[in-house]
């Protein structure tokens, strides 16, 4: 949702409370039915119930219809035969299968995003909760610093959630251009970073590209194995596409091959856009709808690769993220694929497992160089991000990221 | 020579380690970021909230072989039919439950006397046939088809002495894996035969189950009171005669494994502070350590407390959490029912109710029946000022509102001690895990289990401590402004 993840207890309690009574119904049912029925029954009559505790509970349950819930049961559909809660959705920092607390907790901490978070915001503000959002946005927030890949030192994490809270980051130069390296537009550099990670002279986009670029490779490596290739900065005269001269001096950030199950070569584009301009302003309509700096950044390098849009056997993928955290829809199309590619090498007792563990880690990869590159293009940190290896860790260590650690319950 | 190896493991001192020039706390905090950096944020919570282990000394050790909390020698003869009973067809089990069992064992736990960790069974997931012959190899453990001297040599185990005095038993990896394939292969199992009693079997809400039936059925008829009862040393207690016989009767085919490691006296190697070995004999109870240990000890208790069901009045109603017991009933049957299930419990489980432990709480303040003086003054909890007025069940405070909130009080400053270590850690990705996984969410099962109107100041204070502790972790003194807190969800 673009946040931490760190749920307000007291915006939740009363979903943390009814998610219980529902979960636990069935327990008790199973086990003293005369009981059960007797609670629902209570429940049913909601403010005239004798117990205070299930009073309590039908009047969270209201309160959650109130605040965003459309689809609560009913509470007799929550004993017998009881339907089970919804799936999970897209998973977000700290989202985590709790039987009914989840869908309960997502309706309430959505409907106040929605209704006041959002309204109450600048602008720019809602432009970056936008672009902080999105499947695998926050992943880094999850990532386990098991490898380099997947660690942030503490200068760039912090960076990285003062960036997320929208705090001032640590000092630096005051006007942009004044490091002694003859870059930047002489503007005013403001405390938060927008201007040097927007402005085209300041550096920032030469010094942040290559770090996601790396570790799309890195990802498309481990992926592919021995099974196809993976080639970086790729010239474009060097492929057999039509309509393109021997001379042509433009260059794909990565070429896969033999990740598709029709053998077509993926021509990426890695690029990494702000949905604030320099100033600080939020570009045309990114302050109320999603992903706007993503597509403009697709018609952009579509414009610059026409050749290859002809589908044949070649695909252009244009694997654009926001500097938030927010990704494409091509970027996760390719993690599907490269996800799908990993697992079929690996036993069927642990197959499922595995695609779970590859996508945490992969997008941990990703989002944490995410996090890198707008650290060094904020100015304030330029320690390079290094990736180890293309092979990957042991299968081992990806399955133990499968099922993320979840909270305990338990007292 | 696993065995031998085992034997030579218990003979040989272990090497004294040096002493580190870094303070404890540094290393402790280290240590932590350790258990972060392999995933495992639930170990390095630990690390740095638990106390440490108990010391290697001779009060240590007397402890753990005190006859009363671990019997050294079988107390009840395993019955002959038991003993005797016939081999049933071994279950065969798949790759996949091996794998399932194995993958979601944790990683970087002690190893055992062989010196296997599950670490390095876990390699073997990487390999289709390896995993195929793992399955075969636990399909024999689990059928006890293994030449003597290798079953011998997986009885035995290291113990590690917690402050507590029951002791946490690490057994050999590949003995815990194939507990852990046979307690998944059985659970739905397990769950079904220790109905309707037994809430702590099944995957989801049983703490949570418990605790609402025991606040709404004393809220429901103010008349009604509840009964807690707690074993003493449960798990290393209970007699290994009931568990084999309730084993043999209601699962037979779990039968060979659990007479392999409980049919007969269990050896433990415990060593002191210089590394000298000790060895301590168990001859009743269950392991500690042992994934199948919870649901065996349930079907020992299960038989007793069916059996006191049966005595006990129609209006109660008899739940267990393992051996936490609890018994909704009218006031003046309190002490006929506290008689029936503890007479019950000792007689065929073997486990006496640690009388210190014994709560009677009802929601009305009344004083205490004459028929419960003898029990202690502590255990009746309906005559006490409101703030001690209640009692804990699985976690949860029943009690009037002023004990409730003394108890959220209490817990609010037990998860301090989290928050305050976080911003000393060496690395703040680190501190972020366990902020987020580990410091946020401790507030949960209060929320769950407690209505929302007595977790209104706890659920602020809870918000407040956290965006504190983020606060610190991002060295802003002054703690995060509005905006950024809203941010913070």
């Amino acid at each position: 949702m673009g946040g931490l993840g760190l749920y307000s207890a007291t915006r939740t309690k009363e979903a943390a409370y009814w998610a219980a009574w529902a979960d636990l119904l069935p327990v008790i049912h199973a086990r003293a039915p005369a009981l059960a029925q007797e609670f629902v029954t209570q429940l049913e009559h909601g403010p005239a119930a004798v117990a205070a505790c299930l009073q309590q509970a039908d009047q969270a349950g209201r309160h959650l219809d109130l605040h965003g819930w459309a689809h609560r049961p009913p509470w007799t559909s929550l004993i017998g035969d009881a339907a089970p809660p919804p799936p999970l959705a897209d998973r977000e920092p700290a989202w985590w299968r709790h039987g009914w607390q989840h869908p309960a907790s997502v309706a309430v901490t959505t409907y106040h995003r929605q209704e006041c978070v959002l309204p109450s915001l600048s602008p720019t503000h809602r432009a970056l909760l936008r672009s902080q959002a999105g499947p695998g946005a926050g992943a880094w927030l999850l990532a386990v610093p098991s490898d380099p890949g997947t660690t942030l030192p503490p200068p760039a994490m912090n960076i990285a959630l003062r960036r997320r809270l929208r705090l001032p980051l640590p000092v630096t130069a005051a006007t942009c251009g004044v490091d002694g390296r003859g870059h930047g537009c002489g503007g005013p550099l403001d405390p938060y970073g927008d201007h040097a990670l927007a402005c085209p002279r300041s550096g920032a986009l030469a010094r942040r590209a290559p770090v996601v670029e790396r570790a799309w490779v890195r990802v498309a490596r481990e992926a592919i194995g021995a099974d196809g290739r993976v080639v970086p900065q790729q010239w474009i005269a060097s492929l057999n596409v039509p309509g393109v001269s021997s001379t042509d001096r433009r260059r794909l950030d990565l070429v896969i091959y033999g990740a598709t199950p029709l053998g077509e070569a993926l021509c990426c584009d890695a690029t990494l856009v702000s949905a604030l301009t320099r100033g600080g302003a939020p570009i045309p309509r990114a302050a109320d709808n999603d992903a706007v700096a993503i597509t403009a950044a697709r018609q952009r390098k579509q414009r610059a690769y026409p050749e290859l849009l002809q589908r044949g056997a070649q695909r252009l993928l244009v694997l654009a993220t926001e500097l938030g955290g927010r990704w494409s829809g091509e970027c996760r199309e390719l993690m599907r694929l490269l996800v799908g590619h990993r697992a079929r090498r690996v036993a069927p007792a642990v197959r499922p497992a595995a695609r779970s563990g590859w996508l945490r880690r992969w997008w941990g990869i990703l989002s944490v160089a995410v996090q890198h590159a707008t650290a060094l293009g904020c100015d304030c940190w330029r320690h390079p991000w290094q990736p180890a290896g293309d092979d990957g860790p042991p299968l081992a260590d990806v399955l133990d990221l499968a099922e993320p650690a979840a909270p305990s319950r338990l007292p | 020579m696993l065995l031998n190896t085992a034997h030579q493991a218990a003979a040989t001192p272990a090497p004294s380690r040096l002493p580190s020039t870094q303070p404890a706390a540094a290393r402790r905090r280290a240590r932590a970021c350790a258990h972060v950096r392999t995933g495992d944020l639930s170990r390095a919570r630990h690390t740095l909230t638990s106390l440490p282990l108990a010391p290697g000394t001779a009060a240590t050790l007397a402890a753990l072989r005190d006859p009363a909390r671990r019997p050294p020698t079988l107390l009840r003869p395993i019955p002959e039919e038991v003993r005797r009973a016939a081999a049933p067809p071994p279950t065969r089990f798949s790759a996949q439950i091996v794998a399932d069992a194995l993958r979601s064992a944790k990683r970087g736990s002690a190893a055992g006397l062989s010196g296997s960790t599950t670490d390095h069974y876990k390699t073997l997931l990487a390999d289709e046939e390896a995993l195929d012959l793992l399955a075969v190899a636990v399909t024999r453990l689990a059928a006890a088809d293994l030449p003597a001297p290798a079953l011998a040599a997986l009885r035995l185990a290291r113990l590690t002495a917690i402050q507590k005095p029951d002791g946490g038993v690490r057994g050999d990896a590949f003995r815990r894996l194939a507990s852990r394939v046979l307690a998944r292969h059985y659970a739905a199992t397990f769950d079904r035969l220790t109905r309707p009693f037994q809430y702590a079997l099944q995957a989801r809400a049983g703490t949570d189950a418990l605790a609402g039936l025991l606040r709404a059925s004393l809220e429901t008829d103010p008349g009604t009171v509840v009964v807690s009862i707690d074993g003493r040393a449960a798990y290393d207690t209970v007699s290994r005669a009931t568990v084999l016989s309730q084993v043999s009767a209601l699962v037979p085919s779990l039968l060979p494994f659990v007479q392999a490691f409980y049919g007969s006296t269990s050896t433990y190697l415990w060593r002191d502070e210089l590394g000298e070995p000790h060895i301590l004999e168990q001859g009743e109870g269950l392991e500690q350590g042992d994934s199948l240990a919870p649901a065996l000890y349930a079907l020992a208790q299960h038989r007793t407390l069916a059996a006191a069901a049966q005595v006990l009045p129609p209006t109660a109603t008899l739940a267990a959490f393992l051996d936490d017991l609890y018994i909704l009933c009218p006031t003046p049957q309190a002490r006929s029912a506290y008689n029936t299930v503890t007479r019950a419990v000792a007689a065929h489980a073997g486990v006496s109710a640690n009388q210190g432990k014994t709560r009677i709480y009802g929601s009305l303040p009344q004083a205490a029946p004459a028929d419960l003086a003898d029990l202690g003054p502590a255990v009746w909890c309906s005559d006490r000022e409101p703030a001690a007025r209640g009692f804990v069940a699985v976690g949860t405070p029943l009690g009037s509102p002023e004990y409730i909130a003394a108890h959220l009080e209490a817990r609010l400053q037990e998860h301090q001690h989290l928050l305050d270590e976080l911003p000393q850690l060496p690395d703040l990705q680190s501190a972020w895990l366990l902020l987020t996984f580990c410091a946020a969410p401790r507030a949960q099962h209060s929320l769950r289990t407690i209505p929302p109107s007595a977790t209104t100041c706890y659920a602020t204070a809870h918000d407040t401590a956290i965006a504190g502790a983020l606060a610190a972790l991002l060295g802003e003194p002054n703690g995060l402004p509005g905006a950024a807190q809203e941010w913070a969800g």
